[in-house]
């Protein structure tokens, strides 16, 4: 009997195991939520667009005459700064999920995410191409308050607070 | 005799044309990287991009620019936030340490020391003999900490810790020459490192949520929660710094 039982509980504690395994979506002891994108659309999200406004200044990265400011966990701001006392907004990078960036010449180089992200970029045309991606390189996202997200075929680009 | 002439002028033209050959390649090989503040996590040193995330360090061989190549990647510890290099040296902040590598290996980067200090958010910067480390403690973070830490690390091998400062919430910073240190708190404060151990507080530099600091040549770039402003600065005269713009989100 009380094989039994031990064997009932040890099938119920598998069954917690799995569960958890197979993807509930929800971490419910986090206080944030994940906001997550496909793969494909994951990996077809950077792109130039035109500016837009500043919502969480991070970052700051500077390349010639230009300022790149890390919109936290979506992208760059593009700011031609040729004329130091006027430097003027030009575009948005979009790079959900992209925090940090580091510029050779024309190659950018960008964490997105799990993926280390290589950019040819024209700096007189502010226009670009993805040259390559290195996919999971970094570790997932985590929560600000150490959550972890997973499911199959979703990537977790950000986190809001609940 | 005009054989000869020609024959020379033929060499001349070839030695000239492989000049100007050999001229495009070096331009090619020169490359012109761009400059991160201290809260950086990438890093550009040589033919290598380093790469700091959660836990790891990781090394990217860069000899072709678009097709880098995963060639190390060594656990380093938790939480970490920063990456920071010097010389042959790599300098991480994370919440619980600063950590220094010796890269003089470039793909095999070599762990130096590991300097604890209390649970905070830290990032660091660092010349020849001296490393800086700020910590602040915000709801992410935790920790109660808001100092400024300023490590003798002549011995790599064994920073010892000179002095702790109390500030308000410092976050970025940076060296300017190797008398000064500026640092974002409550306003961007100008220190003369001139003797480390005994640094002293000379000017502040009006600012409000400043975040990070770049100093260029002798320019400043400052980002805010709601700004980047730059500044010229003067290594001659410290306080005769001029704001240059101010573009504000």
């Amino acid at each position: 009997m009380r094989k039994l039982i031990l064997m009932f509980c040890c099938f119920s504690f598998f069954n917690c195991f799995f569960n958890n395994e197979n993807g509930s979506v929800d971490p419910v002891f986090s206080r944030y939520d994940p906001i997550f994108l496909s793969t494909a659309e994951f990996e077809n999200s950077i792109e130039i667009q035109d500016k837009k406004e500043v919502t969480e200044a991070s970052k700051i990265y500077i390349i010639n005459n230009f300022i790149f400011i890390n919109d936290k966990r979506t992208g760059f701001h593009i700011f031609d700064n040729s004329d130091t006392s006027n430097p003027i907004k030009k575009k948005f990078l979009k790079a959900p999920g992209a925090t940090d960036i580091a510029i050779r010449n024309n190659v950018l180089y960008i964490n997105q995410a799990t993926d280390l992200v290589v950019l040819t970029f024209d700096f007189n045309t502010l226009t670009t191409v993805v040259s390559k991606r290195l996919k999971n390189v970094f570790p997932e996202l985590q929560s600000p308050d150490g959550e972890w997200f997973y499911e199959e075929g979703k990537v977790v680009v950000n986190w809001t607070q609940k | 005799m005009i054989k000869k002439i020609i024959t020379v002028c033929t060499i001349v033209l070839c030695l000239l044309s492989c000049g100007e050959g050999s001229n495009d390649s070096t331009l090619n090989s020169e490359f012109s990287d761009g400059q991160g503040g201290s809260l950086a996590t990438f890093s550009l040193k040589g033919n290598y991009l380093y790469t700091v995330d959660f836990s790891n360090l990781s090394v990217f061989n860069i000899d072709n620019a678009t097709n880098p190549i995963k060639v190390n990647t060594i656990n380093v510890g938790f939480d970490i936030e920063t990456l920071f290099s010097y010389n042959d040296f790599l300098f991480i902040g994370s919440q619980n340490a600063m950590y220094i590598y010796d890269i003089t290996n470039a793909e095999l980067p070599k762990k130096m020391s590991q300097s604890d200090h209390f649970r905070a958010c830290d990032p660091v910067v660092a010349n020849g003999t001296n490393a800086y480390v700020t910590l602040h403690s915000n709801a992410n973070c935790g920790g109660s900490v808001n100092e400024l830490k300023t490590y003798d690390i002549t011995d790599i091998e064994n920073p010892v810790l000179l002095n702790t400062r109390g500030l308000t919430q410092p976050k970025g910073l940076s060296l300017y020459g190797s008398e000064y240190l500026l640092v974002c708190d409550d306003s961007v404060k100008i220190f003369d490192v001139t003797d480390p151990s005994d640094s002293k507080y000379l000017e502040e530099i009006p600012t409000v949520g400043a975040i990070d600091i770049i100093i260029r040549n002798n320019n400043a770039f400052i980002i805010s929660d709601g700004s980047i402003s730059q500044y010229q600065l003067d290594l001659n005269d410290i306080s005769n710094f001029k704001k240059i713009s101010e573009f504000t989100f």
